[in-house]
């Protein structure tokens, strides 16, 4: 069929108007016809001009006094039997719904992630059922039904789609926002390339990091999810993103503090090399050991400290983890720092009361209010109220670089130093440069206080601080752990340590534990991936494999007691076919990272491959961090610049304005 | 009645539409009193009934923005210009050479969309600040879909035409 390239339908087509049937009718033109082809370009650009232009002049959002004129008339039509406390909570969620779900994103959603989720679900939810009448009406004329009770897998994904447009649109500051991946350990300058293919004739003997990090996939989240960017490759760090989940590995058996996997199988992305997966895993706290807690948060509640993603939302997030962990023997008081009133914002609860626990984590909110010594003395008196004798009796202060006490500092001192010598210590938390004198004061009260100072700059040192050392659940339970793998020269022609770029150099790293070695705690768990390329059965056939392992895993540490011990893990080849959910879990989160990266191991990958690896191998996934990682998988599928897809739909690079090639007075510019 | 908070799907509605509603009136009434035209336009809705106007609510809510925006226009009996582009653009797009091509590109097409007639420049501000579908314009501007499909083709064209004119313009006095 011959199409004019001034029919109506090659708009409609770029306007995303016509059925599945009209589409392929043009595309099968655009294919045919260079001349179509060009024509459609040409109205892809005019129409994202438009699109562009026409945004760029207008306000993205109605200002404060036309949306208080709206917001008070909404109010007056709500039922009155409403109680009033209630209908604020209501709305203000709602608003912040569906402005995060649907079309903004206020600087301080990453504030509250978790109330973010649910709320974006509901509104989800919510515009589904706007969606569902235009969906009916569709239904009249499609052939097969739809059910639109639930959201259909097509409405959603549009719904995601928009979405995601709406915040690469409206994401570009955002995205300057998110700060570059600091590191807990010091580590040397990050590569940009990946680790090499390293032959097994010259190296035989690897090591890998123990000291895991997972800062990077909380980044990636965040590029994906409020910027809608793809993250800069110097964002992606494959270890940390497989480091960041939970896998369901067998726990030590019997007392041992640590158990060591080793698991094969084909690599997703080349099905000619393998992918091996190593994993540590230590003993699982026993709870039952822990002693009782009598937790007194002081919180900074200025504008500067709630706004700043790096400070509340750290705090919160983290203390949403320790609430995860307490139990009814258990109180948190939670007390702004300067709050407006004397009254904690959260009086002593009992740890089971995850609710009001998690209600009030939420609610935090920005004060203007001029911080004083008070809030400290309420804290000491909140938890001598609870003293637990034999317990953990701890005031934290949570500050930014802007904590000052000067004038007070001698008399509080004092205070401190007298209730840490009654059994509560005290403890502080900077957030921000602690360079500066705020670091000396908290260094200073927490010595006073008999607890430890400590900077949080990432997810992970916060929930270290208030999860792990507030709970006093940090103890090593394997020091000095060091892990040797040996690969097998015979069936092994070369194997890659994917990730950990910044952590491998040339030399000496593949022949030695290059960090010396590291303590485990209790509920650690470390895992390693090597891409391995076998060597070719160069025997034809007909002999039997003289050695049948791949490697061996050896994994040697030193009790508590102080006795070393040493795990040995063959892993043979004839067990590629026994991989398990964790293996193809962590495959699928190491090629999306990959393919993040540009990884020129990335082979074909693609993230459909991703994604139906990741969906078909959840396992149990406690924590829903699996079912996560696949919606987040939906979403970079409509983020700009990660799916290939993505790419034609952009203009060509142009040189003047609206020049058609073979224009002759374009060509000349 | 509405049987629940009005709030919670005005307010919705409110989050959804607002940016593509201010694109749209801004570009008949300037940005400056697109706010008060949006603002009349979601007090409208606040007194509708839900389930009447949510089966197509995009359409109603460019309707009424629409006839809000048409009469604050002929209150002040002029059309603004759509082709006064901010000068700062977005700053995340490419070099600034190319970044500046674009933005002269751009200036054009606004520049000759105030040279389209009504009902074609109509059917493009639906579209592209609105997003609306054929169907959506269609109940707008009431008229039949094949017709906004050919609307917003013939002012395409023009506006490309008009483009391509103006640069070769601009190439000869270039020479």
């Amino acid at each position: 069929m011959t199409l004019s390239k001034d029919d109506p339908r090659l708009l409609s087509y770029v306007l995303g108007e016509l059925d599945e049937a009209e589409s392929r009718e043009i595309e099968a033109a655009i294919d045919g016809d260079p001349e179509i082809r060009t024509e459609i370009d040409a109205l892809r650009m005019t129409a994202e001009m438009l699109r562009e232009g026409l945004a760029e002049r207008a306000p993205k959002e109605l200002p404060a006094k036309q949306r208080k004129v709206l917001e008070e008339a909404t109010r007056a039509t709500e039922q009155p039997k409403v109680v009033p406390l209630r209908r604020r909570f209501l709305r203000s969620t709602l608003l912040a719904a569906a402005a995060v779900a649907l079309v903004a994103i206020p600087i301080g959603v990453v504030q509250q992630r978790r109330q973010t989720r649910l709320a974006a679900e509901q509104a989800m939810k919510d515009f589904a059922t706007f969606a569902a009448p235009q969906k009916e009406k569709e239904r009249t004329t499609a052939p097969h039904p739809k059910n639109d009770t639930e959201i259909d897998e097509a409405t959603r994904r549009e719904i995601l789609k928009t979405l995601q447009e709406d915040r690469a649109r409206q994401g570009g500051e955002i995205a300057a926002r998110i700060p570059k991946p600091r590191r807990l350990t010091a580590r040397s300058k990050p590569r940009a390339d990946e680790n090499p293919f390293i032959y097994t004739t010259s190296i035989a003997r690897a090591s890998f990091p123990l000291d895991v990090d997972t800062a990077s996939y909380s980044l990636v989240e965040r590029y994906i999810q409020e910027a809608a960017r793809r993250p800069p490759s110097s964002v992606v760090r494959v270890d940390e993103l497989v480091n960041a989940f939970p896998y369901e590995d067998p726990p030590p058996i019997g007392d041992a503090p640590l158990a060591a996997r080793a698991e094969v199988s084909d690599a997703p992305w080349n099905r000619s090399h393998w992918l091996v997966r190593l994993a540590l895993k230590t003993a699982p706290f026993d709870p039952s050991l822990r002693p009782q807690a009598n937790l007194v948060f002081v919180i900074d509640t200025s504008q500067g400290f709630a706004k700043d993603p790096d400070k509340l939302p750290l705090l919160q997030a983290a203390l949403r983890r320790l609430v995860s962990r307490l139990d009814d023997r258990d109180r948190l008081t939670l007390i702004a720092y300067g709050g407006a009133s004397d009254e904690p914002h959260l009086p002593p609860t009992p740890g089971d009361d995850k609710p009001r626990l998690l209600d009030a984590i939420d609610k935090f909110m920005p004060s203007e209010a001029a911080p004083s010594g008070q809030s400290i003395e309420r804290a000491f008196k909140e938890a001598q109220a609870h003293f637990v004798a034999g317990g953990v009796n701890r005031v934290f202060l949570a500050m930014d670089d802007h904590f000052a006490v000067a004038p007070e500092q001698d008399r509080l001192a004092a205070l401190i130093r007298e209730k840490a010598a009654a059994g509560i210590s005290l403890s502080t938390l900077g957030f921000g440069p602690m360079d500066g004198p705020a670091g000396q004061t908290l260094k200073v009260l927490a010595e006073e206080g008999k607890g430890s100072f400590a900077q949080i700059t990432s997810p992970d040192a916060a929930r270290r601080e208030l999860v792990d050392v507030a709970l006093g659940t940090r103890a090593p339970i394997a020091r000095d752990v060091r892990v040797e793998v040996d690969f097998n020269a015979m069936d092994v022609r070369s194997f890659r340590l994917i990730g950990n770029e910044d952590r491998t150099g040339p030399e000496r790293e593949f022949l030695d534990a290059w960090k010396g070695p590291v303590d485990l705690y209790a509920g650690q768990a470390v895992t390693a991936l090597y891409e391995l390329e076998p060597r070719p059965d160069e025997s034809g056939g007909s002999e039997a494999p003289p050695v049948p392992y791949l490697l061996t895993l050896r994994v040697r540490y030193n009790e508590a007691s102080g006795q070393t011990q040493e795990i040995e893990v063959p892993l043979r080849d004839e067990w590629r076919q026994q991989a398990s959910t964790d293996f193809y879990f962590a495959a699928a989160v190491a090629g999306f990272g990959l393919l993040l990266r540009d990884s020129p191991y990335k082979g074909n990958l693609t993230l459909a491959d991703i994604m139906a690896m990741a969906k078909k191998n959840l396992g149990t996934d406690p924590g829903g961090h699996r079912a996560r990682f696949v919606s987040l998988l939906e979403l970079a599928e409509f983020t700009p610049g990660i799916t290939p897809k993505a790419a034609p739909t952009k203009p060509p690079p142009r040189k003047g304005s609206l020049c058609q090639p073979g224009d002759s007075l374009c060509s000349e510019l | 009645m509405p049987s629940e908070p009005t709030s919670h799907w005005v307010l919705l509605a409110l989050s959804r539409y607002e940016a593509p509603l201010l694109r749209y009136a801004s570009a008949i009434v300037g940005s400056a009193q697109a706010a008060d035209v949006v603002q009349d336009t979601f007090l409208r809705l606040c007194n509708q009934d839900r389930a009447a106007v949510e089966p197509h609510l995009r359409a109603w809510l460019f309707t009424v923005c629409r006839n809000r925006a048409l009469d604050v226009r002929r209150d002040k009996r002029q059309v603004e210009p759509v082709a006064e582009v901010d000068e700062v653009m977005a700053d995340n797009q490419p070099g600034p050479s190319e970044a500046l091509e674009r933005r002269e590109a751009m200036r054009r097409v606004l520049g000759a969309l105030d040279t389209l007639p009504e009902r074609q420049r109509e059917a493009v501000l639906l579209k592209f600040s609105g997003d609306l579908s054929y169907q959506e314009i269609a109940e707008v501007l009431g008229t039949s879909v094949s017709n906004v499909g050919f609307l917003l083709h013939t002012a395409l064209r023009a506006l490309r035409e008009q483009v391509e004119k103006k640069d070769r313009e601009a190439e000869r006095r270039s020479r």
